[in-house]
C-alpha cells in the first residue's frame, strides 16, 4: 500500500496472486474430502479415466506452449512494424523543428574532436591524392606565384654561410687531376717547341742538300730532294721491328750508294 | 769529341715513355702517320718520316748528346772531389785530371752511353730530342753492332759530314756498317715503309 493510501499495481497483482491461492487451497480441500467419501470402485474407474485422459492429452502442454509462442512473435513483429511507422513520421517533424548545423556548431567541440583524429593519416588512407593532384591546375597555380618576390625573400648570405665553401673547393679540387693537367699542358708547349727544332732541322738539312748537290752540280734523286731524306732499307727493317707495315726487303727509291 | 751520331753521357729515357713529344705518340691504325694532337707530325714532315736524315739534324742531336756526355763527365768529376773532400777534407784540393785522361773518360763514357742507347731504343738522348734513330740492315742494331758504330762514331767524328756529301745521307759509318739514321718522331711506331712512301708517290 503506498504512503497516501492509494493502491499501486503491485498491490493488485499481489491480490489477485493471494486470491488464487486460497481458491486452490479450498479446490484441494473439496477434492480430498469428496475422494474420502468416494466407493472403490469409483475410484478405479476415474484412476482408469484419468489414465486415458493423460494418455491421449501427454503432449498439450507443448502444443499450447508452441501455440502461444507464434501468436506472441505474430503479435511483436506486428508491434514493431506499426511502431516504427509511427515513429518515422514523428522523427521528420522533430528533425524539420531542429537546425542540426547550428546545433552542431554550438554546442559540439569540434576542437577536441580534432584532437582525437590524425589528419594527416587519414588524408593519406583515406584521399585519393592522384585524382586531386589531376584535378589541379598546377599551369595556373604557378602563374599565380611571384617568383620575384619568393627570390626576393631568400637570404642568400645565409645560404652561403651555411655551406663548407672551403670543403667544396677542396671536393672540387681533389676531384681534379691538376698534376695530369699540369703535365699535359708543359708537355704540348715542350711538344710545340720540339716540333718547331725538328722542322727547321729538316728544312736546313734540305736546303744544305740542295746547296751540296748544286755545288757537285748533280742531279736531284728521284722522289724529291736528297736532304728531304733519303729512303733507307734499314727503316724498312726498324718498321719491321717496331710491328709496323713494310719490309726489309723493300729497296730504296733507287739512288745510288755510296 | 765530335762523333758521328755522337752522344755523350747519360742515357735518357726511352723516348716512347715522355708524353711530351711525339716519340711518345701511340701507334695508330693508319698507314699514315697518324695526326695526334699535342704531338702530331706536321704535314709536311710526314714525307721524311723513315728517309735518312741529314747533316744539320745530326750535328744537332749530337751536340745534345755532347753536352750530355759534357754533363755527365761534370757530374762524375764533383762527385769524385765530394769523395775526395769527405775522405780527406784538411787535405782537400780540386781534382786536375790530364787531358788525355778526361779525353779517355770522355771516349768510354760516350761509347757505352751510345752502345746502350742504340741498341735499346735506337735513339740517345740528342736524336731523342731532333727526332732521329739509328737503325741497322735488319732493324734494330744488336748490342755487338751498336759497340761497333759507337766506336767507330767516337774514334772517328768527322765521319760525320760525310752525310752533306753523299747521296744517301750516309756518314763514313754508316757506309762502312751499313747503318742509316732516319727521321723518325714516332719513335718507331707508324713510321711509313719505303714501299708505302713509293706508293704514295705514285
Amino acid at each position: 500500500m503506498a504512503d497516501d493510501g492509494q493502491p499501486t499495481a503491485l498491490d493488485v497483482v499481489d491480490l489477485a496472486t493471494g486470491t488464487f491461492l486460497a481458491t486452490a487451497r479450498l479446490a484441494r480441500r473439496a477434492v480430498e474430502v469428496s475422494l474420502r467419501w468416494t466407493p472403490p470402485v469409483v475410484f478405479d474407474a476415474g484412476r482408469a479415466g484419468a489414465s486415458l485422459v493423460t494418455r491421449l492429452a501427454g503432449d498439450l502442454p507443448n502444443r499450447l506452449r508452441d501455440e502461444g509462442a507464434a501468436a506472441r512473435e505474430t503479435v511483436l513483429a506486428s508491434a514493431e512494424e506499426r511502431l516504427l511507422a509511427a515513429v518515422r513520421p514523428v522523427l521528420d517533424l522533430v528533425l524539420d523543428q531542429i537546425d542540426l548545423t547550428d546545433l552542431v556548431i554550438h554546442r559540439v567541440d569540434l576542437n577536441r574532436i580534432l584532437d582525437t583524429l590524425d589528419l594527416t593519416d587519414l588524408v593519406i588512407h583515406r584521399v585519393d591524392l592522384n585524382r586531386v593532384a589531376e584535378a589541379l591546375d598546377l599551369n595556373r597555380v604557378a602563374r599565380g606565384l611571384d617568383v620575384d618576390a619568393v627570390a626576393a625573400r631568400l637570404d642568400i648570405d645565409a645560404v652561403i654561410n651555411r655551406v663548407d665553401l672551403i670543403g667544396l673547393a677542396e671536393y672540387i679540387v681533389d676531384g681534379i687531376d691538376l698534376p695530369r693537367i699540369i703535365r699535359e699542358s708543359t708537355g704540348s708547349v715542350a711538344s710545340e717547341g720540339l716540333r718547331e727544332v725538328r722542322t727547321r732541322s729538316i728544312e736546313a738539312d734540305q736546303a744544305l742538300a740542295q746547296f751540296v748537290d748544286r755545288l757537285l752540280l748533280r742531279r736531284r734523286l728521284s722522289g724529291g730532294s736528297r736532304g728531304a731524306g733519303a729512303a733507307s732499307p734499314e727503316s724498312a727493317g726498324l718498321a719491321a721491328s717496331n710491328g709496323a707495315p713494310g719490309s726489309p726487303d723493300t729497296t730504296t727509291d733507287g739512288s745510288r750508294a755510296d | 769529341m765530335q762523333t758521328d751520331d755522337q752522344a755523350l753521357g747519360p742515357a735518357s729515357a726511352p723516348p716512347s715513355t715522355p708524353p711530351s713529344t711525339p716519340e711518345s705518340t701511340p701507334p695508330s691504325a693508319s698507314p699514315t702517320v697518324p695526326h695526334v694532337p699535342g704531338s702530331a707530325v706536321p704535314a709536311e714532315a710526314v714525307p721524311v718520316q723513315g728517309r735518312r736524315a741529314g747533316v744539320v739534324s745530326r750535328v744537332l742531336a749530337d751536340t745534345v748528346d755532347a753536352l750530355v756526355v759534357v754533363a755527365a763527365l761534370t757530374a762524375g768529376y764533383l762527385g769524385f772531389a765530394a769523395v775526395k773532400f769527405l775522405w780527406k777534407s784538411w787535405a782537400f784540393t780540386w781534382p786536375t785530371p790530364s787531358f788525355l785522361l778526361m779525353l779517355v773518360l770522355g771516349a768510354v763514357t760516350a761509347v757505352a752511353y751510345l752502345t746502350v742507347t742504340w741498341s735499346t731504343t735506337g735513339r740517345s738522348y740528342g736524336k731523342h730530342l731532333i727526332g732521329l734513330r739509328v737503325v741497322g740492315p735488319f732493324g734494330r742494331l744488336g748490342v755487338p753492332g751498336a759497340f761497333v758504330r759507337a766506336t767507330f762514331c767516337v774514334a772517328f767524328a768527322i765521319g760525320i759530314f760525310w752525310v752533306a756529301v753523299s747521296r744517301e745521307n750516309r756518314s763514313v759509318q754508316d757506309v762502312v756498317l751499313r747503318t742509316s739514321v732516319i727521321y723518325d718522331w714516332l719513335g718507331g711506331h707508324d713510321v711509313p715503309s719505303p714501299a708505302e712512301r713509293a706508293a704514295r708517290r705514285g
